[in-house]
């Protein structure tokens, strides 16, 4: 099984100490982590030059909040870096031109050059009023893909591909079948008209996760809705290790909540084996999905039954509680039954010429062991 | 961040850097690294030995220093750079634009005087 990730999160007002703050948090994790000394360095030039880009950029030396997630895997790490400024892609920015002389070279506007080279991968992405920079160092490749990859919107043809030759048109065809095959056989889509279906997985993707991969983060943004099309979710309600959870199997949907009211995630969702999963974003689960009629009753009746289990949940765990109430009130009332017989002063009564003093107190409730005077 | 300036043979000054050249660092150190490099011609060794990390803002101080003193007509260069540091100057491409050596006797004998 694969070590799950190991995230860590800062806020951090904007100003001239926080690039500092930040690099000092950095390192800190990084050594605990036992990351190489030169990949170490990397991420902490990185983060300097992107803090200080926000600060002067994004807020433009103004108040401001930064946040910073920094996730560990054994073969990369990833550093994410959110501000709330205006909507800004450092990668769209030209490379700088290498000047030839000392009196014609422009004095900065190296950092985000610096970064393009000293991190292995980078990604930017405008959600929800935010600018989400994204650095990964190491095998970036092995990245868990909770690191967001997806276009903001659907692709433009022609595409280029890395090795420089065109993709002319939508050639995807296999992996939607055989999403396709799935999902019309899943909750949310039942009943729904083939043809229906077919324009909408064009929009989604499939993507695999290993077990205990953390899919969902409570109190993170979420904006698609995940269908379990592989393996099984778990869904814990107060952390990513914690026994109290719900299991998630294959047919059903998380996220769909946070996309219909647009708040954070409430739980934190983590693979319980391999998983793969169809990944339907927002805006096309409400605008496309949630167009075809037969799809707003199904997701009432998911609701519908979910919120009945977790009544269950909730009852049984009162009954239990009462349970326990019950069985204290029997143990107080054994407690003052065993006081009251032992013998009360005065312990001998009428033979003055004695005194005499008992005193007993049970570790908890109830004692096993008992005193008397016999005169 | 902190520096100490000696008198090497052949009338070079010696400025030998040490610490973390980013932002805290390179604000330590801005005015007074200014004024020595720049206040009057001379010829400059700026030894990086004890230069643990460069970011971006002490690229640009070391560029304005060097700026500054080829205005007054002088010389400014660079030694003895660590690893980490040498690569962020070559993928700034600032050993292009300010000589490098690496060692500070090497810097010493290119530019003593001259």
């Amino acid at each position: 099984m694969p070590e799950p990730a190991k995230h860590h999160l800062l806020t951090l007002e904007s100003g001239l100490a926080a690039a500092g703050e930040a690099s000092i948090w950095a390192r800190t994790l990084a050594a605990q982590h036992g990351v190489p000394d030169e990949r170490t360095g990397n991420l902490d030039l990185c983060i300097i030059e992107l803090i200080n880009n926000v600060v002067d950029y994004a807020y433009g030396g103004g108040p401001g909040e930064i946040e910073l997630e920094l996730m560990f895997t054994p073969e990369a790490l990833v550093l994410t870096i959110a501000d709330s400024g205006p909507a800004f892609n450092p990668l769209e920015l030209a490379a700088p031109v290498q000047a030839t002389s000392l009196d014609d070279a422009r004095i900065g506007g190296f950092g985000i050059h610096l970064v393009r080279q000293f991190a292995d991968a980078c990604h930017y992405e405008r959600r929800l009023g935010k600018n989400f920079f994204t650095a990964g160092f190491g095998d970036v490749r092995e990245l868990p893909r909770r690191v967001e990859r997806r276009r903001a919107g659907p692709a433009g043809f022609p595409l280029r591909r890395a090795d420089g030759t065109l993709i002319v048109a939508d050639q995807r065809c296999d992996i939607d079948r055989r999403s396709l095959g799935f999902i019309s056989r899943c909750d949310l889509f039942r009943d729904v008209p083939y043809a229906a279906l077919e324009a909408i997985v064009r929009h989604c993707r499939l993507v695999e996760y290993p077990t205990g991969a953390v899919v969902l983060r409570a109190d993170q943004p979420m904006n698609s809705v995940l269908v379990v099309v592989k393996g099984s979710l778990r869904v814990h309600l107060d952390g990513p290790d914690s026994e109290d959870a719900v299991d998630i199997p294959a047919g059903q949907c998380v996220g769909e909540l946070s996309v219909a009211d647009g708040k954070t995630a409430s739980a934190w969702v983590v693979t319980a084996e391999a998983t793969q999963l169809l990944v339907i974003e927002g805006p096309v689960f409400l605008e496309r999905l949630l167009a075809i009629p037969r799809i707003g009753r199904n997701l009432i009746v998911m609701l519908a039954e979910r919120m009945r289990r977790g009544n269950e949940r909730i009852v049984a765990r009162i009954r239990g509680a009462m349970e326990l109430e019950a069985l204290q009130r029997e143990l107080d009332f054994a407690r003052r039954i065993q006081a009251s017989m032992l013998p009360a002063n005065p312990l001998l009564p009428g033979q003055d010429a004695v005194e005499c003093h008992g005193f007993m107190r049970a570790a908890r409730q109830v004692g096993g062991d008992f005193y008397d005077v016999l005169p | 961040m902190k520096f100490e300036t000696d008198a090497l043979e052949g009338d070079v000054q010696r400025i030998a850097l040490e610490g973390r050249l980013d932002i805290d660092g390179s604000q330590a150190i801005d005015a007074r690294f200014s004024f020595l490099t720049t206040g009057r011609k001379a010829n400059i060794v700026v030894d990086l030995t004890g230069v643990s990390f460069l970011a971006s803002i002490g690229i640009r101080l070391l560029m304005t220093a060097a700026r500054g003193q080829k205005g007054r007509g002088g010389h400014l260069v660079l030694a003895a750079a660590q690893p980490p540091v040498l690569k962020v100057m070559q993928t700034a491409g600032i050993d292009q634009l300010i000589p490098v050596y690496p060692d500070v006797e090497s810097a010493r004998a290119a530019i003593a005087g001259t």
